[in-house]
């Protein structure tokens, strides 16, 4: 037998009342005064029998028929009087309830009238429904609520429901402050039913805004009330307590409040796109896949999205197959144009091998765009296989997280590197060799990186670190090349990507201590780059101009950003529409293919200027700097290769079409 | 013998339970209530009770009321040329209670139960101790003030079981208390309330009401006035006339101007509809706490002076949808339970059967640095015990050293609701050495142990050495150390007290001194005439005269104020 019950001196039982009884005769002999020890342990055993009856939810017959029939007015015999005979003989309840409430009236016959004013302001009770308007509006004649109380829950929540069908779920928010006003002004039962309502008001509407939730449940105390299960029934509490958690999960910012769009909303743009190819307008299915196969996959990897295409009777697989071909073909692509530069590079004896920086980068891109575009439906389904290995399970929880993607980036740069600079350049070259500022600093970004990705949310506890690593990198950059202009140079190359990093993982509201080591490197840079002549000074201002850059945006956008980095999978920040991802890919590959032109075509000028007067180096240091800027911003990196590869990519394109065109024009083909 | 003893804000009752039944004893002057009021007369002789109070308004700066208020506070009073602390001047008017009880009695008085609002908090607690021990009274246990008036509710019930609601407004404090009562069980089952909250709030609404419609004062004039006691005691007159008439009139002699001002029921509602609205946050937490809905209440009980007013029953009855029980006397209640406590206490056969349980009201525990998500955070609070966990109650927690090579721990002990430790209540600090090693080796267990009278016994145990600190906690200021306790009891010693049996007297020329400075033309000369027949005859020391006299003498006064006794 439970130990409990052996201290309470029954048998196992649900009977409320039985308990009491024995808690009550055990408590004579342990009272809390004499023995407090005895008295804690019985107690325990009391609220542990209790809340096992609440737990079985059986209602002792008892109970319910003493909730069913209130107790008699009329006391029992008393056999202890502790009160005055006198006192005791005047309080008949019918003169209680002159003497006690309606004594106004029952003086002089003045009415005392429920203050309307409150209720008047309250103007959208009124809203539609003139006749509870009316209602509220009349004097009530009598102070004594307990037969009509002046707000009753039912209208109330009819009102909320006609705000809620014309204005939206996010329409109530605004009513907010009036409801939990107009709730004080209610009885407390009718307030407990009105709470009732509410609740199941929330559970049956999942697009109610957060705010209008969490205001409620501040009011009402949830969370902190355990008298919810008993009202709502424990699955019912344990909904609201989960939609609770979702609501305060849900940044409040300025845009927390939108409603969130109906999937077919949503998922337009792969909708478009897959009913282009139902209904046979290929041109329009090939140009939607070829501008945004990565878009396509996004969306393809959330189930709703195959939902709606199975729903519709369109075939998605198809969609996923192609554009990951198409991807794919891209990316080759994108391989086939390194070659194609590194080749022309190669021509041109004068540039000394600026591939490295440049394929870092592309690496890097490569990386991150794998993980990200892998195909949705394959991952899914790893996802939902039970994973035993802890390194799986790690990958798991990662899921909607920002540090694969980026262990991704940081990986596949760690390999081009590995690939690159240490098998070839370094054997080859040893320190001495210029670019080894770009190496050494890709070198040393790597374990940095590494080190920030995986231990960076660590928090507070972390920031001492920071310190002796921006000392150390010092050292180590300092000692690995010839001089603090190097040095410099090669922070040049490091500030931006480091500033980038941190703008993402920034969370909201954090010390601007974690910027000391990049704003030291940034200064270092553009001061060493300054007392440097005039090239170098441009080499060290642009670096300086990136990093300005990267803290404006920081500040300016950093909680919003982060918030959504640390909070959402990468995928939220890509537009789901049709029209928003060609927007996106308008302006921003147009930004960046612009920017590519003038690197392109500018590049090679500038380095030959660059060079005569300063000499490869410098011009490759040039090149460094403005390749590790190039790509800092993170769409760039997307934007970067995107561009490389749109280049070729729309000049394949155009000729495939052309071919295809004839292929289909022929008339053998016609006739079948 | 064990009284009980409720010591209010405003009014003081003690009461003793003999024969199977509680009996209020009356003071000198043959009232049940002894005002809370304390009061120097020129010979630097004290005056306690209703002659201190009439003295009020003529003597202001030789009077105090109200010093519950401040006790384990550091505030000083100041009556004429002596400074007093709150807990000497309860002490005078414990001493008087004593009196009167060992009057009444015919033995001397030693121990008492003494309630206390539920949310008095440590100090506040540790300072009625002290009062009582200046006062050459044994604290045998301090009662909440709601859970008295539960049991005094619950035992002149007696049903089988009842859930009952009690709302106690007083003079200074609000306490809300839900109880059950089953099988001789008074169980406490949460309190919640608001220390800041009481009637003497709804008299300064009255005052600031009156002030805001006297437009032709200016600025100075009504500073002085709104602190002058001569306007608070026609504010509380008038609080009171609202109970029974819709319209009051106020009127404030000020020099050769007379303000008057009409007030209506209604328009003193507005002015204290803010203050209502602070009376519903502690019921419904208490509610919450009770895990009770407010439709499973068997009865809401209304219990001190202040529910009286018709704005609060009102109220009550508007948020309960029922009408509260009113059937006890309000102001006796309180003293009543603490009487029936003390019998308890004392084993009393005739209660054989009765237990009563008891929560703490507010949660204790200590700040702590958290760390979450691998982020530190300092100044959390970490709750021991929490609020309206049943007393006596025992828990401990472990906690450990956060730096490393740390060597000490200082345990910062507080009392509140606030996440954020230092929102909370300094109780006390203890500092504990600890063996430096790296952080989170170092442990402490934290024992806090809360007795029923709700004083706080806390023990560290160095869980690597086993070594154990007790209660050697650095009171934090405000509660009077021993040396200053033995001052104060010298001190209190050296007063001169007038002795009781001249209080009605006193009472009575203090109270014609009051009417005169409130009245103008005839009744002043009528106020004087009886004055200086009475005087000319307490100087004549003709025991049988002097009888006779004070009886017309009274009734003259009555005729003038109604018969009013604040």
């Amino acid at each position: 037998m439970n130990p409990y019950w052996q201290r309470l001196g029954i048998a196992p039982t649900d009977d409320r009342r039985a308990i009491k009884r024995a808690y009550a005769a055990r408590l004579k002999h342990t009272r809390p005064d004499d023995d407090a020890e005895a008295y804690q342990r019985l107690r325990e055993a009391y609220d542990w029998a209790l809340a096992n009856v609440q737990r079985q939810g059986a209602q002792p017959a008892e109970d319910a028929a003493a909730q069913a029939s209130p107790p008699e007015p009329a006391p029992p015999a008393r056999r202890l009087d502790l009160m005055h005979a006198d006192r005791l003989g005047r309080l008949a309840p019918a003169q209680c309830r002159v003497h006690g409430v309606n004594a106004g009236q029952a003086r002089d016959g003045q009415r005392a009238e429920i203050d309307p004013r409150p209720l008047a302001q309250a103007r959208w009770w009124r809203y539609r429904m003139p006749e509870h308007a009316a209602r509220y509006a009349a004097p009530v004649d009598r102070v004594d609520t307990v037969t009509e109380p002046p707000l009753d829950p039912d209208s109330v929540m009819a009102a909320l429901e006609v705000v809620r069908d014309r204005f939206g779920p996010t329409g109530l928010d605004a009513h907010v402050d009036t409801l939990t006003e107009q709730l004080d002004a209610l009885p407390l039962s009718a307030q407990d039913r009105l709470q009732r309502a509410l609740v199941h008001f929330i559970l049956d509407d999942e697009r109610l805004a957060p705010r209008f939730v969490l205001a409620l449940a501040e009011r009402f105390g949830w969370g902190t009330d355990f008298r919810l299960e008993q009202r709502l029934g424990e699955a019912n509490a344990l909904r609201l307590y989960a939609r609770l958690k979702t609501a305060r999960g849900t940044p409040l910012g300025p845009d927390a409040t939108e409603p969130a769009e109906p999937p077919e909303q949503r998922y337009r743009h792969l909708l478009h796109t897959a009913r282009c190819h139902d209904t046979g307008r290929m041109g329009r299915f090939w140009l939607r896949l070829l501008l945004s196969p990565l878009a396509l996959f996004d969306a393809l990897r959330q189930p709703e999205a195959r939902d709606l295409l199975d729903a519709e009777g369109l075939d998605w697989r198809l969609v996923g197959r192609w554009s990951w071909w198409v991807f794919l073909v891209q990316l080759a692509g994108l391989a086939v144009g390194l070659g194609l530069l590194q080749g022309a590079q190669s021509l041109l004896s004068a540039l000394p091998r600026p591939v490295l920086p440049l394929a870092m980068f592309g690496a890097g891109a490569l990386g991150y765009q794998l993980f990200r575009c892998a195909p949705g439906p394959l991952i899914d389904a790893w996802y939902a296989r039970p994973h035993r290995g802890a390194l799986a399970r790690w990958i798991v929880r990662q899921r909607h997280g920002w540090k694969l993607p980026w262990m991704a980036f940081f990986l596949s740069w760690a390999l081009v590197v590995a690939a690159f600079g240490w098998s070839r350049e370094l054997a080859a070259a040893g320190f001495d060799s210029p670019h080894d500022y770009a190496l050494g600093a890709a070198m040393l970004l790597l374990p940095i990186a590494l080190l920030l990705v995986l231990v960076w949310p660590a928090g507070e506890t972390w920031s001492p670190l920071f310190v002796p690593i921006g000392l150390a990198g010092s050292v180590v950059l300092v000692v690995l090349f010839d001089g603090p202009r190097d040095f410099a140079l090669g922070a040049a190359v490091l500030v931006p990507p480091i500033a980038f990093l941190l703008l993402l993982v920034w969370p909201a509201g954090e010390s601007w201590s974690r910027l000391i080591v990049p704003t030291g490197l940034g200064a270092s840079a553009v001061l060493a780059g300054l007392f440097d002549g005039p090239y170098a000074a441009l080499t060290g201002l642009l670096a300086g101009f990136a990093w300005v850059v990267s803290a404006v945006i920081f500040v300016r956008r950093a909680p919003a950003l982060s918030a959504r980095f640390i909070n959402a999978p990468f995928s939220l920040l890509l537009p789901k529409t049709g029209w928003g991802w060609l927007a996106f890919v308008v302006f921003f590959k147009g930004v960046f293919a612009f920017y590519a032109a003038v690197f392109a075509l500018g590049a090679p000028v500038f380095l030959l200027a660059y060079a005569r007067q300063a000499g490869p180096v410098r011009a490759y240091l040039a090149l460094c700097s403005a390749a590790a800027l190039y790509g800092s911003g993170g769409l760039a990196m997307d934007s970067w290769a995107a561009v490389l590869w749109l280049q070729i990519v729309l000049f394949v394109l155009v000729r495939v079409g052309r071919v295809s065109d004839w292929f289909l024009s022929r008339p053998a083909l016609r006739a079948a | 013998m064990l009284i009980g003893i409720d010591l209010g804000t405003t009014n003081s009752l003690v009461g003793v339970f003999r024969d199977g039944e509680v009996t209020l004893i009356p003071n000198a002057l043959g009232h049940l209530l002894t005002p809370s009021a304390v009061s120097m007369d020129p010979n630097g002789e004290v005056l306690v009770g209703l002659p201190a109070r009439e003295r009020l308004s003529t003597h202001p700066e030789h009077t105090a009321i109200a010093f519950k208020r401040w006790m384990g506070s550091d505030k000083v009073i100041r009556l004429g040329r002596k400074l007093f602390r709150a807990e000497e001047l309860s002490a005078l008017v414990l001493g008087a209670l004593k009196q009167d009880a060992e009057a009444f009695l015919g033995t001397p008085v030693t121990e008492a139960v003494i309630s206390v609002p539920a949310y008095f908090n440590e100090a506040q607690r540790k300072a009625t101790k002290t009062a009582a021990e200046l006062a050459g009274l044994k604290v045998e246990r301090l009662l909440n003030e709601p859970t008295a008036a539960g049991l005094a509710y619950g035992l002149a019930e007696r049903r089988e079981m009842s859930t009952f609601l009690v709302f106690d407004l007083g003079g200074g404090t609000f306490d809300v208390s839900v109880l059950e009562y089953f099988d001789g069980v008074v169980e406490v089952r949460a309190s919640a309330g608001d220390t800041r909250l009481g009637g003497e709030d709804f008299v300064q609404a009255l005052i600031r009401l009156f002030l805001a419609r006297c437009t032709a004062l200016g600025e100075p004039d009504r500073q002085r006035i709104e602190h002058s006691r001569v306007l608070w005691r026609i504010a509380e007159q008038a609080k009171r006339d609202l109970g029974e008439h819709e319209q009051v009139l106020m009127r404030l002699n000020d020099g050769d101007q007379t303000h008057e001002h009409s007030i209506s029921r209604s328009d003193f509602e507005t002015a204290c509809a803010e203050l209502l609205q602070r009376l519903r946050h502690p019921i419904e937490r208490a509610l919450r706490d009770a895990q009770i809905d407010a439709a499973a209440l068997d009865e809401v009980v209304l219990v001190g002076g202040a529910t009286r007013m018709p704005v609060v029953r009102q109220m009550v009855t508007r948020l309960f949808g029922r009408l509260p029980l009113r059937h006890i006397n309000p102001d006796e209640t309180i003293a009543r339970g603490a009487a029936i406590q003390a019998a308890l206490k004392a084993r009393d056969a005739a209660l054989d059967e009765v237990v009563l349980t008891d929560v703490m009201p507010f949660s204790l525990g200590i700040v702590i640095s958290q760390e979450v998500d691998g982020r530190r955070i300092g100044n959390r609070f970490s709750p021991l015990i929490e609020r309206n966990t049943p007393v006596p109650v025992s828990r401990v927690g472990s906690y450990c050293t956060v730096t490393d090579q740390q060597s000490a721990i200082l345990l910062d002990i507080r009392q509140g609701e606030s996440p954020v430790g230092t929102d909370n209540l300094k109780l006390g600090e203890l500092e504990m050495k600890v063996k430096p090693l790296p952080a989170g080796e170092a442990n402490v267990d934290v024992r806090f142990t809360y007795d029923v009278n709700g004083l706080l016994d806390i023990e560290v145990t160095d869980t690597l050495s086993g070594e154990k600190i007790g209660t050697v906690i650095r009171q934090s200021g405000n509660v009077m150390s021993d040396e200053a306790v033995k001052a104060a009891l010298a001190k209190l010693d050296a007063l001169k007290i007038h002795p009781r049996d001249q209080q009605e007297n006193l009472y009575l020329v203090n109270r014609a001194k009051r009417l005169y400075e409130d009245h103008l033309g005839h009744v002043r000369e009528q106020i004087t005439g009886w004055l200086s027949r009475f005087e000319l005859l307490l100087d004549s020391q003709d025991e049988r005269r002097i009888r006779q006299a004070r009886k017309d003498f009274a009734e003259a006064l009555d005729s003038v104020d109604r018969g009013f006794v604040l």
